[in-house]
């Protein structure tokens, strides 16, 4: 029996934690309660279907009383529903895990810098030598693929390349990085999670960074607890850009930005590695940007309902309650701090429904490079 | 190319026209390259990024993508969306580094036989020309062989 399964019994079946699951508000058929009781009666049974809409946005666990660890046990079991043929319903935007599985391919030379060297931003300044490491994740796929929700997290890169800039830094952005692997592994796919894992590796250990700075917080988690854990590489900080502007904001001569916003804690900021004040130290350093928080925050805060695995009508209703919360703070500007939750965000404001509310949404290091003087 | 080289190639045939142009070539006995495997869409507007690059994961060495002429679609502006959604394709492919006359768009209608034939003759032979794809690497022949192809399998590694 796994330590996981062990951890299980500890269950007291008082359901805290489905009473707050985001998901199954809308989709009855997730029960995280229903999930860990099965789990700790039979072990090896399937979890069905359900298993593949969890958002492991660990509300879960911040609920229970227990401290079961809910959100952790999902992947193992996801690895056995794939052992046991059961599928996922992938959706279109399955793609971005087919891009992923092809970047774990070894003969693989990808093309992924050409917004660096068009030319189209000429002021970001790189140098591939430097021991600061600026890791841009999936972000060049997505501008490509959610092109037509008018979706830009390069934004946030081009953002943080303006950043490290200011602090006198440039940093080296590498164009054989290859994915993170975060899905791979949230998904139970652990045999391309390695193949990812292994290159990056490999790649760490010839640049030696002194420090990696991320806009994803997906990548900075996965790189923090499984790369360096595991492999001890890059054996160096791993900062989120907002937790970097939060540090040196006095370093930096940002102007005055009027203008109310509300933020979106990203539950792989938030809850996976309990980073709530940065971001918002980071905002504060904006002079006259005037942050209001939504009813629903920090550890309670809501979720994008991002999931490539099970995206579907529940997602849209998740996104649309945020959005609608974001509104009613009276904020005129949505700011998040993770790349996945502006496409998610995004994906909910496409077409006509009047029901979603029609809020700017922008990422943070792109709204305090905004805020830079002389850019 | 090397000598022994068999291409896989990938044909999304729409029901209406490409499909039943294929069909036209076969009972008018033309004969072409049987170097590929059709899977047969309702419509080339079906056809979206997943699909061709789940092609390449499971071993493809080229995939060709065919619908209605424009104007001509059965579902109006399908192979409109269509030729919308290859682009992203292509520009994801590229950017995965594969070359990008692996991937090919065109219409062929239920009368256009003798073209299709030709047009897979051509097609086929720019693949071998080409070489295995780049993102084929780690899957072998026999792996290939045994995938059900077009079945919406889940592929292990690839």
């Amino acid at each position: 029996m796994t330590t996981a399964t062990m951890e299980v019994l500890r269950c007291l079946d008082c359901g805290k934690c489905t009473s707050t699951c985001p998901v199954a508000r809308y989709n009855h058929t997730l029960s995280p309660r229903r999930l860990m009781r099965r789990l700790g009666e039979s072990p090896s049974a399937s979890a069905g279907q359900a298993v593949w809409a969890c958002l492991t946005c660990m509300r879960c666990d911040i609920a229970c009383p227990q401290e079961v660890p809910i959100s952790p046990s999902v992947p193992p079991l996801r690895r056995r529903s794939r052992e046991q043929g059961e599928k996922p319903s992938f959706t279109r935007c399955s793609a971005i895990d087919s891009v992923a599985v092809l970047q774990s391919k070894a003969d693989v030379s990808q093309q992924r810098l050409d917004w660096l060297t068009s030319g189209e931003d000429d002021d970001l300044r790189v140098d591939p030598e430097s021991k600061v490491m600026l890791w841009t994740g999936c972000t060049p796929y997505f501008d490509v693929f959610f092109a037509h929700n008018d979706v830009r997290t390069l934004d946030a890169v081009k953002g943080a390349i303006r950043i490290l800039n200011a602090l006198g830094i440039e940093p080296a952005v590498r164009g054989d990085e290859r994915c993170c692997g975060h899905d791979q592994l949230w998904s139970g796919d652990d045999d391309t999670f390695e193949k990812l894992a292994a290159m990056n590796v490999k790649m760490f250990e010839s640049a030696a960074p002194e420090l990696v700075v991320t806009v994803c917080p997906e990548c900075q988690v996965t790189l923090t607890n499984e790369y360096q854990r595991r492999f001890g590489q890059p054996g160096c900080e791993i900062k989120h850009v907002a937790e970097l502007v939060a540090e040196r904001k006095d370093e930096l001569k940002l102007s005055a930005q009027d203008m109310t916003v509300s933020f979106e804690d990203p539950c792989r900021l938030g809850r996976h590695q309990g980073k709530y004040d940065e971001p918002r130290a980071a905002l504060a350093a904006v002079p006259q940007l005037e942050l209001k928080e939504m009813p629903r925050s920090r550890l309670r805060a809501t979720c994008c309902a991002g999931n490539w695995l099970a995206c579907n009508q529940a997602s849209k209703r998740i996104q649309t309650d945020l959005l609608r919360a974001a509104v009613d703070t009276g904020g005129e500007m949505l700011v998040t701090a993770c790349p996945k939750c502006l496409i998610h965000l995004k994906c909910a404001q496409a077409g006509d429904d009047e029901a979603v509310p029609d809020i700017e949404i922008r990422d943070l290091a792109a709204v305090v490079a905004g805020a830079l003087d002389g850019v | 190319m090397s000598a022994g080289f068999d291409p896989r190639v990938v044909v999304f045939a729409c029901n209406w026209c490409s499909y039943a142009g294929a069909d036209t070539a076969g009972s008018s006995r033309i004969a072409h390259n049987p170097g590929f495997r059709v899977i047969r869409t309702m419509c080339s507007g079906r056809v979206n990024t997943v699909h061709v690059l789940r092609a390449f994961q499971m071993g493809a060495d080229g995939v060709l993508v065919s619908g209605c002429h424009i104007g001509d679609c059965h579902y109006i502006f399908g192979n409109h969306w269509a030729i919308k959604q290859l682009d992203v394709t292509k520009e994801m492919l590229r950017m995965l580094g594969l070359e990008e006359n692996r991937v090919r768009l065109e219409w062929v209608s239920a009368a256009e036989g003798p073209r299709w034939a030709a047009l897979i003759d051509e097609f086929v032979d720019q693949i071998t020309e080409l070489g295995p794809s780049p993102l084929r690497s780690v899957v072998n022949d026999e792996e290939f062989a045994a995938q059900p192809v077009g079945a919406g399998t889940e592929v292990s590694d690839t």
